[in-house]
């Protein structure tokens, strides 16, 4: 049985990165998205690979303020398994693979040309470099910029999780994201030269 | 690049926080000074970043738990089996039911002989017909227990009752030992063929298949109730079990105008030919 009460709190626990709904989700997920790809051609290697790709999509689409869940989470989960691994078909061979189909509503979830396409390459490279940056970052101010910039928390949730005050959270943020600035900054400068 | 604009203001705008008026003057501000135009697209570079950090930390998590799984053997055969051949279903009894559930199982079978262009065993024929009978006699039973009649063997019913509990469990062992104590105890009961046919059903669960080959010889030629056809369909069950198709065949051929057998041996007999 579920630890997890409902799909909204799978959903909730998955936004702000907790690892045992990974773990849940492999549970209840897995099987069947493995099984798809085994019957389609893919290796066992493939199935693992292709589980942690599809729960990195779900992740970024529940991070999206725009995303609502209109189906089960494993449903969910499943589609996007699904159809990475039939893009991956595509873009490997034309060979004529006869793909064993299920009967998943193909409109429970379809990859837009949005997700289909990497956001461009110079764009990737330099948030990879700033990303990279972030790491770097001392203090608490990694957490505090991921939580409001990447999990969209606000300064109130941030205050509770970080034990600050929402006044000190609010200044916090804005000093962490001025002096990150700051370094990226001077890293590009660098670089020009 | 200068560092003295306005994060909140900047990110407001980004964000489409801002009301009508305040978005048509920052954006003549845009057009009018290309250091805020060039801050405003460093800025969503910046945050583009961040949450592409978020992202990178998340997948190293799913990464280490996928660690962990492993580490778990977690993914030795996690995946579900496709179409699995079903060896236990209950059915028997209810005419129709037999019907339609027998067959689509033979169309699943002729279908598989297309497919795969090779002959199936009488074994495997065996294997995928043999069905475990409907539980329809603890109803009955109940019925009887219920009831205050004079005569009724409230006793050895009981001990029918626990036996098909067993039966339905898979206890065999205790089932049959069950069927032949409530046998001895009530030989002249009405229920007594139909606990013979469960019995019959549970040796052949267990490979006894002589005595249970016995048993359904009896009631093919003492009992006078439908259960004839269902025993004639489980010899010709048990002559597949043991590969001797030329008796299953004989015995199929004896339920072919049968109504509720006669779809599923014609089936069988041109899977044998």
């Amino acid at each position: 049985m579920s630890t997890f009460s409902s799909n909204a709190a799978l959903v909730d626990q998955l936004k702000a990165g907790n690892r045992a709904v990974i773990k849940e989700l492999y549970r209840i997920a897995y099987p069947e998205c493995a099984s798809f790809i085994k019957n389609n051609n893919g290796t066992a290697s493939d199935t693992e690979d292709f589980f942690q790709e599809a729960l990195v999509v779900l992740y970024r689409k529940i991070q999206q303020p725009t995303f609502e869940l209109t189906s089960n989470i494993k449903t969910f989960l499943y589609s996007i398994n699904r159809n990475l691994w039939l893009n991956e078909l595509r873009k490997r061979s034309k060979s004529g693979l006869k793909l064993v189909m299920d009967e998943q509503d193909d409109k429970e979830f379809v990859l837009t040309s949005e997700d289909e396409v990497a956001e461009k390459e110079e764009t990737e490279k330099q948030y990879n470099l700033i990303a990279e940056m972030l790491q770097a970052v001392e203090g608490n101010c990694k957490e505090v910029l991921i939580n409001f910039y990447h999990k969209k928390m606000s300064l109130k949730e941030i205050a509770a999780v970080m034990g600050f005050s929402e006044q000190y959270a609010k200044k916090r943020r804005y000093k962490c994201m001025q002096a990150f600035k700051k370094q990226v900054r001077e890293r590009y400068e660098t670089m020009r030269v | 690049m200068k560092d003295n604009y306005n994060i909140n203001e900047i990110e407001a705008y980004l964000n489409k926080e801002m009301s009508e008026a305040e978005r048509i003057a920052f954006e003549q501000r845009l057009e009018v000074d290309g250091e805020l135009a060039k801050e405003v697209e460093f800025h969503r570079a910046v945050v583009g970043g961040i949450d592409k950090a978020g992202v990178l930390d998340f997948r190293v998590m799913v990464g280490e738990v996928h660690q962990e799984l492993k580490g778990e053997q977690f993914f030795e055969a996690k995946t579900v089996a496709q179409k699995p051949e079903t060896k236990v279903r209950t059915m028997r009894f209810g005419r129709r039911r037999i019907l339609s559930i027998a067959a689509s199982f033979a169309v699943l079978l002729v279908a598989a002989w297309w497919l795969f262009l090779r002959p199936i065993s009488p074994e495997q024929l065996y294997a995928n017909n043999f069905e475990l009978p409907d539980n329809q006699l603890t109803t009955q039973i109940e019925d009887r227990l219920a009831a205050t009649g004079f005569g009724t063997n409230k006793s050895a019913l009981r001990t029918l009752e626990e036996a098909m509990t067993e039966f339905e469990t898979g206890n065999y062992v205790k089932a049959i030992s069950g069927f032949r104590a409530f046998k001895t105890a009530a030989p002249q009961d009405g229920l007594v063929a139909q606990a013979s046919l469960y019995e019959a059903v549970a040796l052949l669960e267990l490979n006894e298949v002589t005595e249970a080959q016995n048993l359904l010889l009896d009631l093919v030629q003492n009992d006078a109730s439908t259960l004839q056809e269902d025993a004639q369909w489980y010899l010709a069950l048990s002559y597949l079990k043991i590969e001797n198709t030329a008796t299953a065949l004989e015995w199929l051929n004896q339920l072919n105008d049968s109504a509720e057998y006669g779809t599923e041996a014609q089936r069988l007999i041109q899977k044998l030919k």
